[in-house]
């Protein structure tokens, strides 16, 4: 009934995948290995040419810049916050690594001292919102 | 690379997903087809490469399926054409999970009795599949991998 019995034929010797570099291997799975194997179909989506996927991948990235820009002006608010309980230390001479301190001014008596967030790079300390704070000291 | 395990099985992305859209295009009824591929051995280890699925016209129900007489002849000529073997079958179980019922070992011992020949089962519901070959009697996973070809 089914002609392709018949054409058992006996295995050649060849490498397989893992040694072809035409192949990549994306999942293995062994027997008892709990692993419940789902058809990946992301790697339908990756290898098309379709526009949603270049958008899909635009958003992306703006969303992990948005993200890092977010985080590192929470980090800058940080150093900000504790350097103005320091900042006459860091004026007397105290070294931080990311916050300056200067005095700009007096009023009443005080100190008026200016801290200055800085990463030491110009454009990620241009991605911080607020770079200054002002403090009275004395 | 020495390192590396040689798998009883490597199937394919592009078989998975051209067996996964027919089972999908034939929902709610089950489906099945051919796999195509070739047998070889290294370093004295047998290993089979499944790089083609054929749909095969079946008589098919929710829950069985069997293929047509006349969709076999059409499969043996383009094995020939191709040079490839018959390395197992595919079916899907819709909405039921992935196993080999009573009647799918039948099927499985009776027109796949070769030790190298598996069955993919998917359920087209979930995306889950899973490959089995026949061992004392039951049905056993093989060790198997999943590739992709680099374009």
């Amino acid at each position: 009934m089914l002609n392709y019995k018949l054409r058992r034929r006996e295995p050649r010797e060849r490498p397989p995948p893992d040694y072809d570099d035409r192949y990549e291997v994306i999942a293995e799975y062994k027997a008892g290995d709990g692993k419940r194997p789902v058809i990946p179909l992301i790697f339908k989506f990756l290898r098309e040419r379709s526009l949603i996927k270049y958008l899909l991948f635009a958003l992306l990235a703006l969303n992990l810049f948005l993200l890092f820009t977010v985080a590192l002006n929470a980090w800058a608010a940080y150093e900000l916050s504790s350097a103005q309980s320091s900042a006459a230390e860091i004026l007397a001479g105290r070294r931080t690594p990311f916050v300056r301190a200067r005095e700009v001014g007096f009023a009443g008596g005080a100190k008026i001292v200016e801290l200055t967030f800085s990463t030491g790079i110009d454009a990620l300390d241009s991605l911080v919102w607020v770079k200054r704070a002002y403090v009275r000291v004395g | 690379m020495s390192g590396t395990e040689v798998a009883d099985v490597y199937v394919n992305f592009d078989v998975l997903l051209k067996a996964y859209e027919h089972f999908v295009r034939k929902l709610p009824k089950e489906a099945m087809g051919f796999l195509l591929g070739d047998r070889f051995t290294y370093r004295g280890k047998e290993w089979i490469e499944i790089t083609d699925y054929v749909p095969v016209e079946a008589e098919a129900s929710e829950t069985r399926v069997a293929p047509l007489e006349g969709a076999l002849v059409e499969v043996g000529k383009l094995l020939q054409r191709k040079n490839l073997l018959v390395v197992g079958w595919a079916h899907s179980h819709p909405g039921y999970g992935c196993f080999l019922s009573n009647i799918d070992l039948e099927t499985q011992r009776r027109y796949f009795p070769y030790d190298y020949q598996v069955a993919l089962v998917v359920d087209p519901y979930t995306m889950e599949y899973d490959i089995f070959v026949l061992k004392g009697g039951t049905y056993v996973r093989p060790h198997f991998k999943e590739v992709i070809r680099r374009r």
